[in-house]
């Protein structure tokens, strides 16, 4: 197996490990929800909002281990059928947490360094998640002031700055794995190069005693010397190795790309007195 | 000058050659040797002014360091130069590179270049 088809087969493994992790992250996230939520305030239907929830993400499971290949679209509507509902659970569900002893804006902060941990694909669309988590703590805030309800004298300011930290971490990520790419594409390339290199020198070895034998013949033929059996012989036995050596090149003739660089096919000769 | 030189390649025909273009440019006598063991039969071979050694002397066949080492082992009094057309940093030519007092001839060589190690020419 070439090394660019295991480095694209160790990506597809990778998304789809991330993708599995996503799953996991949203079943036992949403029954964790529920767990804390359940005993104070009884609230069926943010229970039915966070069992649906994992019940999706089971589904999503289940989709990973039946469609063995994955686009990049279908990826990203995964990660996406994955992420979107915590938007509306966590709205529904933050009173509900305020009950329980817990920040209200709690969910949103774990939820951003979630996001920027497990990114399956786009970076860009979980950078997108992470500033809606923002935007809706802000609201929330804002949303619970307007009910006179308590909140953290930090807040909304620590949610912002968690954002903004999750955010962060989300570039150091994208970086890493650019230059990741970039390291598995030189060696791609390397192994490549170094492949087509021997091969070239290989090539070279055996065309050396020949030409070696046609320039000694060559010369001594100039010099007036009369063709001896040796020089006879030795000219047979150069072409006919060279032309053994170019019968071996024509199994290489389905795999060459032609660029436009290549159309121009001997190189320039010269006309005597030119 | 050189005189007598001995040409050491398992291609035959590459060695009878070469013997052919030394006489021509003024050896006294050349001889051709496809592999170690085949010069060990040789005394005269040892007496020799110059040997020219391919390094590569067939798959699993002892090489022309090796022939090398055998020539220092017996005293002999002449120089030495491989003859190779493998790439400069090929395990054998580093090796031959590393000895003392031999020179590196890449394939293919002119009738000139020849010329100048009967010469005494020491590049």
């Amino acid at each position: 197996m070439d090394s660019s088809g295991q480095a694209h087969r160790s990506e597809s493994a990778g998304i789809r490990r991330s993708l599995t992790h996503g799953v996991y992250l949203t079943v036992c996230g949403n029954l964790l929800m529920a767990a804390i939520l359940g005993p104070w305030a009884a609230p069926r239907p943010v229970i039915t909002l966070l069992g649906a929830h994992a019940a999706l993400a089971a589904g999503v499971f289940a989709f990973l281990r039946f469609r063995p290949r994955l686009t990049a679209g279908w990826v990203n509507a995964l990660d996406a059928l994955l992420i979107v509902p915590y938007f509306l659970s966590i709205w529904v569900a933050q009173g509900r947490l305020e009950l329980a002893g817990l920040d209200h804006l709690l969910a949103p902060k774990l939820l951003a360094f979630g996001w920027a941990f497990v990114v399956p694909k786009s970076y860009r669309l979980h950078a997108l998640f992470i500033l809606g988590l923002g935007v809706e703590g802000v609201l929330i805030w804002f949303r619970q002031q307007a009910l006179g309800a308590t909140t953290a004298a930090a807040e909304p300011g620590f949610t912002v700055l968690a954002v903004w930290m999750a955010l962060s971490l989300l570039v150091l990520r994208y970086r890493q794995r650019a230059y990741e790419h970039q390291v598995v594409e030189l060696r791609t390339r390397n192994a490549v190069l170094s492949e087509v290199a021997g091969l070239i020198l290989r090539v070279r070895d055996r065309a050396n005693s020949p030409l070696q034998r046609l320039v000694l013949a060559g010369e001594l033929l100039e010099r007036g010397r009369p063709a001896s059996a040796a020089v006879v012989a030795s000219i047979r036995q150069s072409v006919a190795e060279l032309e053994a050596l170019h019968a071996q090149f024509q199994g290489f003739e389905p795999f060459v790309a032609w660029q436009p660089e290549h159309l121009r096919l001997d190189p320039e000769r010269k006309t005597e007195g030119e | 000058m050189v005189e007598r030189v001995i040409v050491i390649d398992d291609d035959a025909l590459l060695c009878e050659m070469l013997c052919e273009s030394m006489e021509l440019l003024g050896a006294a006598w050349c001889r051709t040797f496809v592999s170690l063991a085949a010069l060990q039969q040789s005394r005269e071979a040892l007496t020799a002014d110059l040997a020219i050694l391919d390094i590569n002397l067939g798959s699993g066949k002892p090489t022309g360091l090796d022939v090398a080492a055998y020539l220092h082992e017996h005293d002999f009094a002449g120089r030495i130069v491989f003859l190779t057309g493998h790439a400069r940093n090929h395990p054998l030519v580093r090796a031959a590179c590393d000895l003392a007092s031999t020179r590196i001839l890449q394939k293919p060589t002119s009738l000139a270049t020849l010329a100048g190690l009967l010469e005494g020419d020491h590049g």
